[in-house]
């Protein structure tokens, strides 16, 4: 390709899309000057913006970040219509000095920010919005993406073949030949798919209520990842339910103990509680109905902060927590996701709770372990269950 | 050097170009592809009409030899595009309809390995005439993408659909990717039998629409590999008059008062917002049965537009309280 490299303002875009952690890399800056080359994006700063839509985003929301990336960038995009292809190269390096930041560029943007304009007197419609500044990003940004949930997600698998035979099963039909020596049928087996199934518990109001929708944002991104053949998400406020018999508490030998190690196989499971099917808590379901309903190899998930988020120790709450647990445990593998961060789990209700079971931070990280753990991977706990 | 880092400007798609009613295109669906003097086959035209910044991305698709990804609300029209296009440059155009249980494998070719056996079964008899041991090649038969390929081999274009790419397994765009970007796949079953579109001549890329509901999130390699375009519902008037046109509603009246209601209902909060392919099914009807036009506000036959119960109770709520 013999046209040169990419104007300076168009890189520092796309570093500032980077850092919005949109994945440009190498082949995606290529794909640019490819089609700057064939001719496309030349007639308008708009067309060249219209252009990096096209090539770098890959949803709705993504296309509005990139457009919101040019739009703060304006200034320097200022001409681009005259620039030809040949001249575009040649311009670069009187555009930024060793790549320093451009005070004079920035404050060009400012004077272009919309003023609020105060109002004489109460008119009897409410004031009008005003135009948008294009240049603000509108979507919400998760610590995660929905592309980093899905990946972790998508490793948990559980293939079997299942539904009508269609495939020919070649070891199979060669033994049987060999065995009769004459014509046999084939040996058809049913298709390979993924049977894993998901039970997402998830803590609603209180104090998960800052994480709502960063949750919601997981659980879509879950059931979008398409790799289970079912995923079902129930609701609860703090816990479903409680123990069934609260008078273990008394045999607790020391009392200013934080803890339940002597006497938690006293601790009955959770068989009293009620979930309910939408976030809004209003469609309930007895807890014990949709656990028996579990199918083998159902993996079930817990989102809550455990009383982290308050920073609360409460033993009644640990019991509780504790009969749950061991509910779910009796019928699936099991595992805690907790959105507060776990410098901030030690002295709470949470830290004794990821004393008996696997807890994850809301993270990369932690998703992969949680889902590590879902597959069958040893996770050492202080007092397993 | 894999083609796609050639570009190739030869084609274009022109949103505006005058065209045939109908015109003979190669018939696509024909296996094995002929080498040479392919059948042809009248095609009816496509009314579409494509925005400029939809013009722009398939022309960039082309030029890149990229696979253009279309996402947008189902009814959009999604996959006339790929139709509208085939037709404007006059290729054949090579269909895959994904399916929950479609593999990566079906697009390029399938192997009837069931047949075979019986075949060379059968042929075991006393009376066996061991040179009549059919060819395996006999078995392959070659799937959409695999006929274009094999196309492009034989220094023809094709146009490719593959609609609705999340309906399958997360794997199916992934074993995909390959091929994608090469344009070139074997056939393991069938010793020496490859095809591939010849890497100096970008000008026979196959043109690759996929569409995609966003049922499931595909994987981040796949996407890095096509260009991205959303389909946007036309909301403003005259677009949508000048869809209506296209597609023969002639009555100036009905048309205005089919877009006013259509707008009026985009503008509710409606679980399933109608599209165009719900416009255009609903006053299609409403012209043959000759509806006149100051009663399409009272929304007759309001099921070719809502599909859902509680979204019809809240449109015939709000037409009430007018």
């Amino acid at each position: 390709m013999t046209h040169g490299e990419l104007p300076t303002f168009v890189l520092e875009v796309a570093r500032q899309l980077r850092r919005r952690r949109l994945p440009l890399g190498i082949d995606d800056y290529d794909a640019l000057r490819q089609a700057l080359a064939a001719g496309f994006g030349w007639s308008s700063p708009d067309e060249l913006r219209e252009l990096c839509v096209t090539l770098w985003a890959k949803s709705p929301a993504e296309a509005e970040i990139v457009r919101a990336a040019f739009a703060r960038n304006r200034s320097k995009l200022e001409g681009w219509d005259v620039n030809r292809p040949e001249q575009a190269p040649a311009e670069q390096p009187s555009e930024d000095p060793g790549g320093t930041r451009q005070p004079t560029a920035d404050s060009e943007a400012y004077e272009n920010f919309p003023q609020a304009e105060p109002l004489a007197h109460l008119g009897s419609v409410p004031a009008a919005m005003g135009p948008v500044d294009r240049s603000l990003v509108l979507v919400p940004q998760y610590p995660l993406t929905e592309r980093e949930i899905a990946q972790a997600w998508r490793r948990l698998r559980r293939r079997m073949r299942t539904g009508p035979a269609v495939e020919l099963d070649v070891a199979a039909t060669v033994e049987q030949h060999g065995r009769h020596g004459v014509a046999t049928p084939p040996v058809l087996v049913p298709r390979r798919r993924n049977t894993a199934k998901l039970l997402l518990l998830i803590d609603r109001f209180g104090s998960m209520t800052p994480f709502h929708g960063y949750v919601d944002h997981i659980v879509r991104a879950i059931r979008n990842a398409g790799r289970f053949d079912d995923v079902r998400a129930v609701y609860f406020h703090d816990l479903p339910g409680s123990s069934a018999d609260r008078s273990v508490l008394r045999q607790v030998e020391d009392p200013f103990r934080p803890d339940l190690d002597t006497v938690l196989p006293l601790i009955k499971p959770m068989n009293e509680g009620q979930v309910y099917d939408d976030p809004a808590l209003t469609v309930p379901h007895r807890l014990t109905a949709v656990l028996d309903h579990l199918a083998e190899g159902t993996a079930a998930v817990v989102i809550s902060d455990a009383g982290a988020a308050r920073q609360r120790f409460d033993i009644v709450r640990l019991l509780d927590t504790v009969a749950l647990v061991k509910a779910l445990h009796a019928r699936a593998a099991a595992t805690w996701l907790n959105p507060v961060q776990p410098d901030r789990w030690p002295r709470t209700t949470a830290g004794q709770v990821h004393r008996y079971m696997p807890m994850h931070p809301l993270t990369r990280e932690g998703l992969n372990r949680a889902v590590d753990g879902l597959r069958g991977r040893p996770i050492t706990v202080e007092r397993p269950l | 050097m894999v083609t796609r880092h050639k570009l190739d400007v030869s084609l274009r798609y022109d949103r505006q170009q005058e065209l045939p009613d109908s015109r003979d295109v190669e018939v696509a669906d024909f296996d094995p592809v002929p080498t040479h003097d392919p059948p042809k086959a009248p095609v009816p035209r496509e009314p579409y009409l494509a925005s400029s910044e939809l013009e722009d991305a398939v022309n960039l698709a082309i030029a890149l030899g990229r696979p253009l990804l279309l996402q947008g609300d189902p009814g959009s029209g999604k996959t006339r595009l790929a139709h509208a296009v085939a037709f404007a440059l006059g290729l054949p155009l090579e269909e895959a309809y994904v399916k929950s249980t479609s593999r990566a494998q079906d697009l390029l070719y399938g192997y009837d390995a069931v047949r075979r056996l019986y075949d060379a079964q059968l042929r075991r008899g006393p009376d066996d005439d061991r040179s009549r041991v059919p060819d395996v090649r006999e078995y392959i038969r070659l799937g959409p993408l695999g006929r274009a390929i094999a196309r492009a081999e034989y220094g023809r274009r094709s146009v490719v659909l593959i609609d609705e790419i999340d309906k399958a397994d997360i794997d199916f765009p992934n074993d995909l990717l390959r091929e994608l970007d090469q344009l070139a796949f074997e056939v393991p079953e069938a010793a020496g039998m490859r095809f591939s579109v010849p890497p100096d001549q970008p000008d026979l890329r196959p043109v690759i629409f996929v569409t995609n509901n966003e049922e499931k999130t595909l994987p981040a390699a796949f996407l890095r590999r096509c260009v991205f375009h959303y389909v946007e519902f036309p909301d403003d008037r005259a677009h949508l008059d000048e869809i209506l046109a296209l597609h023969e509603i002639g009555d100036v009246e009905l048309r205005a008062e089919a877009i006013d209601v259509l707008l009026r209902l985009r503008d509710l909060d409606l679980t399933k917002k109608p599209g165009l392919s719900e416009l255009l099914d609903w006053v299609g009807y409403l012209q043959v049965i000759g509806t006149p036009p100051d009663e399409i506000a009272n929304l007759p036959y309001l099921g070719a537009l809502l599909k859902q119960r509680s979204d019809q109770v809240r449109a015939l709520d709000r037409q009430a309280a007018r």
